[in-house]
């Protein structure tokens, strides 16, 4: 694909993800308006005055006008106002931002840094004991599911050892145990493929062409069987990177951080239509940029995506 | 004169699926110093194996038995470590399919100057590859340079390896079918390629081929091969002109030039070798003892060698 046709292809992906995100608010079930004027749980709200706040919510609209005028409002940057805490919606996502993606970026630094080495070691032990016994770490960590992880990792680290904080937010110490418990399963997932790759590299006619050179076997494993393996990892990081952060929601829950993604779930517990659409479309932007670097990543390792010409 | 190179009774097995499989048999040869020697045989005959026991690059289910010695040290006994300095700089290969012994995600550069590497008086290198490269008729040799193995073409990778090998000046270049699937043009600028490397920096050369052409108009000696068994060692004028054994003798009546007679029989298999001398199945001339016995190695004239009781002394 050229980077035009790319470009296009991500444009239609988040008008479709915007799309989806706006009738995702109208098919939910239950009146906004009813929600907006009954959440203090006291006053039963009169018919004429919840006429009066679908009016001023524009819910009496027809559908595709209050579609257009949501994405007119949206190029501009503007995500409404929250049905429940009068606060604009873009100004907390961007608020809350930097703590989900350091979370984020927490737990695929975890899932880099701990799957790939690990990989290659398993693949360098073939069939020896290490092998083994990773190949059963491997499918221990992908068959917990993380919010199990968290309360285990709580025990363990918090209440036990006293190495670490329960929850909350404040230093970098918050962010460990939240960033490994999401970063545990796609580590195991990606130490599984790098292996895979590894082995599938190794009896590679040009690893022989390497070796009989005499260089160093650390040059070996970086520049001759990781730049190959990397291929198919990068696709897989790439996919699993939106895993991160859709599981990010279950990991600011259990360990009280305020992101985005807890964000979102009060929203949707409150049926705050703003705050889900808002979320939907965020998280759908931040997908299709990091698949763009992967996307420009990909074609910086593979030179056959960027250079076509044949010589003679 | 003192041989640069020995195999002393080499037998390498694999371990297999279907049980162990010895792919070369006591097998013993000696290289001199800046001779081209010819090792032919059909495919299985375990050439290639012979080939990479003395760089130490078979698969991790291969054994080897029996000792290489080169310039007087055993490199069998060589660690890994000891053997990386062995590699390239003394002993370096020309790996077979062209295809996929290149890497295809480093530039020709990277993978050319890795060969290069430990030639540490060496100032320019990219100039001193690209001399190499005209050497086997590129014609762009920098921007060769810079291309990714997928831009070239069968026979441009096989020069590349070609030059891979030889630009280190190592004292033995192993060729592992320098010219298997190349078309004529190009199988002759890499014969032409090799014979110019031996003859100015009077590398030793072993090329490892079944192509019958290439071993006579390159080698000065030949040895044939069959079923993981020297059969025969012998100059390359007197082997085709008088072979000395029966093997020998149908791979060249086989050839196109020679009428293409086919060679009658099935190749061995290896996991089930024949008795006593493994050719006797498909030899016009085998007896009762060749099921019975293993023939001896005999040297039967000057510098002449077979495996076959047709010149065993006792006959």
């Amino acid at each position: 694909m050229t980077g035009r046709q790319k470009l296009i292809g991500s444009i239609c992906t988040l008008l479709g993800a915007s799309l989806l995100a706006f009738v995702l608010g109208v098919i939910a079930p239950g009146d906004p308006a009813l929600e907006v004027l009954s959440m203090n749980g006291l006053n039963e709200p009169t018919e004429a005055e919840i006429a009066a706040k679908r009016e001023e919510l524009g819910l009496n609209l027809p559908i595709w006008k209050q579609y257009m005028h949501w994405l007119g409002m949206v190029l501009q940057g503007d995500l409404g106002v929250s049905y429940i805490t009068q606060q604009s919606v873009s100004a907390e996502l961007i608020q809350r931002l930097p703590i989900t993606l350091s979370l984020a970026c927490g737990a695929l630094a975890f899932a880099i840094g701990f799957g790939i080495p690990g990989g290659i070691i398993l693949a360098m032990f073939h069939n020896r004991w290490i092998d083994y016994a990773g190949r059963a770490w491997i499918t221990i960590w992908t068959a917990f599911p993380s919010f199990l992880n968290a309360i285990l990792f709580i025990i363990a680290f918090s209440e036990v050892l006293h190495w670490l904080p329960t929850s909350g937010y404040g230093t970098w110490q918050h962010f460990i145990m939240p960033s490994i418990v999401l970063g545990l399963g796609t580590s195991a997932v990606l130490m599984r493929l790098t292996r895979a790759a590894v082995l599938d590299i190794l009896p590679q006619q040009y690893i022989v062409t390497a070796r009989a050179k005499g260089i160093h076997m650390f040059i070996l494993m970086l520049r001759h069987v990781l730049l190959n393996a990397f291929i198919p990892l990068i696709t897989v990081i790439g996919n699993y990177f939106g895993g991160i952060l859709g599981g990010a929601v279950i990991a600011e829950v259990i360990f009280s951080l305020p992101g985005i993604g807890r964000f979102a779930v009060e929203g949707i517990f409150r049926r705050d239509y703003p705050v889900m659409q808002g979320y939907v479309l965020f998280m759908a932007c931040v997908y299709v940029l990091f698949n763009t670097v992967v996307d420009i990543l990909y074609g910086l390792i593979h030179p056959q995506l960027r250079r076509s010409e044949v010589l003679k | 004169m003192k041989p640069l190179l020995s195999f002393e009774h080499i037998s390498c097995y694999f371990s297999t699926s279907f049980g162990e499989l010895q792919a070369v048999r006591d097998v013993s040869l000696d290289l001199y110093e800046g001779e081209i020697f010819g090792l032919i045989g059909e495919t299985g005959s375990g050439k290639s194996v012979l080939g990479l026991t003395a760089l130490q690059l078979l698969p991790a289910n291969a054994r080897v038995t029996g000792e290489v010695r080169f310039e007087n040290k055993s490199l069998l006994q060589l660690s890994e470590k000891e053997m990386r300095h062995v590699r390239g700089k003394k002993i370096a290969l020309i790996p077979q399919n062209p295809a996929s012994s290149l890497n295809p995600v480093l530039k020709i550069r990277t993978q050319l100057r890795e060969a290069v590497r430990h030639q540490k008086e060496l100032k320019d290198k990219d100039g001193y590859l690209a001399s190499w490269l005209q050497a086997v008729s590129f014609s762009y040799p920098i921007k060769l340079l810079q291309s990714y193995p997928f831009q070239l073409s069968g026979g441009m990778k096989q020069r590349i390896l070609t030059i891979m090998g030889a630009a280190g000046q190592p004292k033995l270049l192993i060729a592992d079918e320098p010219t298997k699937g190349l078309d004529a043009p190009a199988r002759h600028d890499v014969v032409e390629a090799l014979r110019n490397v031996c003859r100015q920096t009077g590398t030793t050369l072993l090329v490892i081929t079944h192509d019958l052409h290439v071993a006579q108009i390159l080698c000065d000696r030949i040895g044939v091969m069959y079923a993981g068994r020297l059969v025969e060692s012998n100059d390359t004028d007197s082997l085709f002109a008088t072979p000395g054994h029966p093997y020998t003798e149908a791979l060249l009546l086989a050839r196109p030039t020679a009428g293409m007679k086919p060679m009658a029989g099935d190749s061995p298999n290896l996991l089930q070798v024949p008795s006593g001398c493994a050719f006797h199945p498909r030899c016009s001339y085998a007896s009762e003892m060749c099921v019975e016995q293993l023939p001896p190695w005999t040297e039967y004239g000057q510098k002449k060698y077979a495996r076959c009781f047709l010149h065993a002394p006792s006959t």
